[in-house]
C-alpha cells in the first residue's frame, strides 16, 4: 500500500520529477513526430509510386522500347494471378501551351480506358474524379469524404477517356485552325500548368484550363539509329481535357499524358511493313495476395520466350521487375534516411534516460532520510526499490502518455502548423520540389506508436533502476544519520 | 495536555515487569573515521524485561544511539548478539528483521523523522500501510483510520489530522512520531533523545506521555538521553561511557 501511496505523493509533490516527466514527454513526442513524418513520407512514396505503376513492370532501358509486346500481353494475361496488363509509352518532348508555357516535359502514352484496371492513375485526374469528390462533399456538407465513400464513388464512374470536354466551343477558340475537334485530348501534370495552392491553402486552378490548346513536339528513337535524326520529329496539337495530381512531384511537375496510339504513331513505334509495333513498358496488375517476386519471375519467363520465338532476343534486355524494384533507388534512400534519423533520435533519447537517471539519483539522495524512516517502520529493501522503480514507471507512463498526446496533436496538425510558421515566422521547411509531396505526411502508425511509447516507459524504469538499487541497499541507520 | 492525559487514562493497564523480552550480549561496534577505527561499543550486555522502562544515559558520542539502533534491528553489531523474545536478530533475514521493526518495535527519534509529503494521519498509519497490501489496506482503511485517529486523540493531536509536518510545531511533530510508533501496538518502544530538539516545557510534556504509556499501558520503553533528569523518569538507568556500560541505577 505504502509504495503506491508514496509514488503518487512523490509524483504530485516533487516538482523536480516533473523535469523527468517533461523530458520523457518531449522525447516521446519528438520521436513520434519524426518517425511518423518519415514513416508517412516513405508510405506516401510507396503508395504514390505504386499507384502510378503496375505491380510488375516489363521494361527495357531504352527509349526505343521493345517489340512483340502484343504477343507478350496476350501470354501474360493468361498467366494465373494476373488481373490485367496494358502497355505504356514514355518519352520526352517540348510543349507549348497557348504560347504561354514552353518547356521540356516527360510524355507518357496511356491506353487510358485500361489504366484504371492497372493502377490508381484515374484518381489523380481532377475533372474525371477530383471534381466529383468535391461535388459530393459540397452536396453532403462533409469536409472530407471517407475512403470508403471515395471508393464507392470511383467504382461507379465509367472508364476515363481522352475525349474532348463537352460544351467547349473549340471552333470559336481557334477559328482559323482546321479540324480542331479532331485534335486529341491531353492530361497535364498539375505542376506543368502551375496548379498550386493560394495563401489560404485552397487549390488555385487557372481559369480556362480546359479550353487551352497545347502543341507537343516529340522525337522517335529507332532501334537501329546510331545518331539522333532531328528531322524525325513529330508535332501535334492537343486540347487539355484534364489535369493530374498524383502527389509525386517529379510526375506532377513535368509530365503530360496523351493517348497511347497517338504517341506510338508520333514516335514511329507503330507497326509498318515487317516492323512490329513497339512500346516502352507493360504494366501488370496482379490479383490480391499474389507474390510479387514470384509473379515477376513467371512473367520474365514469358517475355524471354516471346522474344526467343520471334527471334528478337539477341542484345535486347527486357526485364520484368516488381514495382518496388523499379523505384528501389528512391525507396532505399528514404528507408535509409528514416533509419538514420531514428538512430539519431534514439541517441537523443539516451540523453533523456541519463537525465532521468540524474534526477532520480538526486531524488534518492534527497530522500535518503525518508528511506531510513520507512525502513525503520518495517519496509523491506525490495519495497524501497519498488517505490523508485514504480516512480520511474509512473513518470514513464504519464510522460509517455502526454508525449503521445502532444505528438498526435503535432502530427495531425503538422501542415497547419507549417503554414502558420511560414506566415508568422517566415520559416518554410517542407519544400514540395525537394520532398516530392506537397503535403507533410500526417498519419501515425499504431505499431510504431506502441513501440515508441513502450520504449519511453522502459527507458524511464531503466533510468530509475540504479538509483532504486542504491536506495534499496541503504541500511536504515545510514539513511537516518544522513545529513 | 489535559485532553491527552485523560485519553491515556481511559485505556490504563498496570502490570509489573517480568518476562525477558530483549537481551544483548557482548555487543561491539566500531566505525571507520578516515584511516582510524573508532570503537563505539565495547562488550555491552543488557537484559530488558517486558513492561520495563529503561533509560540509557550518556554523553554525546558515548555510543547510546548506536546501542539503541543495534537493539532496534536498525543496524548490525560487529560482535555480540541481540535477542528478541529468545530469537537472535542477527540470524534473521533482512525481510524478517523488517517484519520485527514493523510489528514489534516502534521508534521515536530526536528529529521526529516524519515524511514531509504525508499528512499527520498518513504518517501515523505508515506502519499499517507497510504491513498490508494495497487491497488489504483498502479493505481495512476505515478501521486503520479510526485507530490512528484514536491514538492521535490520546496524544492530543486529533485536531491536526490533515496537517503536514511542516505545519506543526516541534512538540506536535514529536507527538505524531509517537503516534506512528504506537500505531501497530509495538512490544518495545525505542525513543532516541525524544526531547532533544524541544524546549523544556514541551520536552516535559513528551516525557509525561512516555511515562504514562509505560505506567498505564505497561509499554516496554527504551529511552536514550544525555539528560540525567529525564533518565530518572525510567525504572532503570544504564549509564554508557565511551562505549562501556558503567553502572545500573
Amino acid at each position: 500500500m505504502y509504495k503506491l501511496h508514496l509514488i503518487l505523493k512523490y509524483l504530485r509533490k516533487r516538482r523536480i520529477a516533473w523535469v523527468s516527466l517533461i523530458a520523457v514527454m518531449l522525447c516521446t513526442a519528438m520521436v513520434l513526430v519524426v518517425i511518423s513524418v518519415m514513416g508517412g513520407w516513405l508510405r506516401m512514396f510507396r503508395e504514390s509510386f505504386h499507384g502510378l505503376s503496375g505491380d510488375v513492370v516489363v521494361s527495357r532501358r531504352s527509349l526505343a522500347g521493345f517489340a512483340h509486346y502484343e504477343k507478350m500481353l496476350e501470354e501474360i494475361r493468361k498467366l494465373p494471378g494476373v488481373q490485367a496488363a496494358a502497355p505504356t509509352l514514355r518519352t520526352f518532348g517540348l510543349i507549348n501551351i497557348k504560347n504561354v508555357i514552353r518547356e521540356g516535359v516527360q510524355v507518357v502514352g496511356l491506353p487510358i480506358e485500361q489504366i484504371g484496371g492497372i493502377n490508381d492513375f484515374p484518381r489523380s485526374m481532377y475533372r474525371y474524379y477530383g471534381s466529383k469528390v468535391e461535388a459530393e462533399q459540397n452536396a453532403t456538407g462533409v469536409k472530407e469524404l471517407s475512403e470508403r465513400k471515395k471508393d464507392e464513388l470511383y467504382t461507379k464512374l465509367p472508364p476515363p477517356t481522352f475525349d474532348l470536354v463537352p460544351d467547349v466551343p473549340y471552333e470559336l477558340i481557334l477559328p482559323k485552325a482546321n479540324n480542331v475537334r479532331n485534335w486529341p485530348g491531353m492530361i497535364v501534370g498539375a505542376g506543368v500548368v502551375g496548379i498550386g495552392k493560394d495563401k489560404n491553402g485552397n487549390v488555385d486552378r487557372p481559369t480556362g484550363l480546359y479550353e487551352a490548346w497545347a502543341k507537343l513536339t516529340v522525337m522517335g528513337v529507332s532501334e537501329d539509329a546510331s545518331t539522333v535524326d532531328l528531322s524525325n520529329k513529330a508535332e501535334r496539337n492537343y486540347w487539355i481535357v484534364d489535369d493530374s495530381k498524383t502527389n509525386v512531384w517529379q510526375y506532377d511537375g513535368n509530365t503530360v499524358y496523351v493517348p497511347f496510339d497517338t504517341l506510338q504513331k508520333d514516335l514511329g513505334m507503330e507497326a509498318f511493313g515487317d516492323s512490329p509495333a513497339r512500346t516502352n513498358d507493360i504494366q501488370i496488375k496482379l490479383k490480391p495476395g499474389v507474390d510479387l517476386n514470384d509473379a515477376a519471375q513467371r512473367i520474365q519467363v514469358v517475355v524471354d520466350r516471346v522474344l526467343k520465338d520471334a527471334d528478337a532476343h539477341m542484345g535486347i534486355a527486357v526485364e520484368a521487375r516488381t514495382w518496388e524494384d523499379t523505384q528501389r533507388v528512391y525507396l532505399d534512400a528514404i528507408e535509409n534516411e528514416k533509419s538514420l534519423v531514428t538512430f539519431l533520435f534514439s541517441l537523443i533519447s539516451i540523453v533523456a534516460i541519463f537525465l532521468i537517471f540524474c534526477i532520480f539519483y538526486m531524488i534518492v539522495v534527497e530522500k535518503t532520510k525518508d528511506i531510513g524512516i520507512i525502513k525503520s517502520c518495517g519496509a523491506t529493501s525490495l519495497g524501497v526499490a519498488q517505490i523508485f522503480l514504480g516512480y520511474g514507471l509512473a513518470i514513464g507512463i504519464v510522460g509517455g502518455g502526454l508525449g503521445l498526446l502532444v505528438g498526435f496533436l503535432i502530427v495531425h496538425n503538422i501542415n497547419e502548423l507549417h503554414t502558420w510558421m511560414g506566415k508568422v515566422l517566415g520559416i518554410v521547411i517542407w519544400k514540395p520540389e525537394v520532398y516530392a509531396f506537397d503535403k507533410i505526411p500526417n498519419t501515425m502508425n499504431p505499431k510504431e506508436v506502441a513501440v515508441i511509447v513502450g520504449v519511453a516507459v522502459v527507458s524511464s524504469v531503466l533510468g530509475a533502476l540504479v538509483p532504486a538499487i542504491r536506495a534499496a541497499r541503504l541500511q536504515p541507520v545510514e539513511a537516518l544519520r544522513f545529513e | 495536555m489535559k485532553r491527552m492525559t485523560s485519553a491515556l487514562k481511559e485505556s490504563s493497564v498496570v502490570s509489573t515487569p517480568s518476562k525477558l523480552i530483549l537481551r544483548t550480549a557482548g555487543l561491539r561496534k566500531s566505525f571507520k573515521m578516515g584511516d582510524s577505527v573508532v570503537q563505539v561499543l565495547k562488550d555491552v550486555s543488557i537484559d530488558v524485561s517486558a513492561g520495563e522502562f529503561i533509560a540509557i544515559e550518556g554523553r554525546s558520542g558515548s555510543g547510546k544511539s548506536t546501542l539503541l539502533h543495534l537493539m532496534g534491528a536498525l543496524d548490525e553489531p560487529d560482535e555480540g548478539t541481540v535477542e528478541f523474545e529468545g530469537r537472535d536478530i542477527g540470524n534473521l533475514s533482512s525481510a524478517e528483521r523488517s517484519n520485527i521493526r514493523n510489528k514489534q518495535f516502534g521508534f521515536v527519534f530526536q528529529f521526529y523523522h516524519l515524511l514531509p509529503e504525508l499528512n499527520v494521519l498518513e504518517n501515523t498509519m505508515l506502519s499499517a500501510m507497510i504491513e498490508y497490501s494495497w487491497l488489504g489496506f483498502r479493505s481495512n482503511a476505515r478501521r486503520f483510520r479510526e485507530h490512528a485517529a484514536t491514538v492521535l486523540q490520546q496524544l492530543g493531536m486529533d485536531h491536526r489530522l490533515k496537517h503536514r509536518p511542516s505545519q506543526l510545531s516541534g512538540g506536535e511533530r514529536q507527538r505524531v512520531a509517537i503516534a506512528r510508533a504506537l500505531m501497530n501496538s509495538p512490544r518495545v518502544l525505542f525513543a532516541d533523545e525524544p526531547t532533544g530538539n524541544l524546549d523544556v516545557e514541551t520536552g516535559a510534556q513528551i516525557m509525561t506521555v512516555l511515562e504514562r504509556l509505560h505506567r498505564e499501558q505497561n509499554q516496554t520503553i527504551i529511552l536514550v538521553t544525555h539528560d540525567r533528569t529525564l533518565a530518572r523518569t525510567a525504572d532503570r538507568v544504564l549509564v554508557l561511557k565511551q562505549g562501556v556500560l558503567q553502572k545500573t541505577e
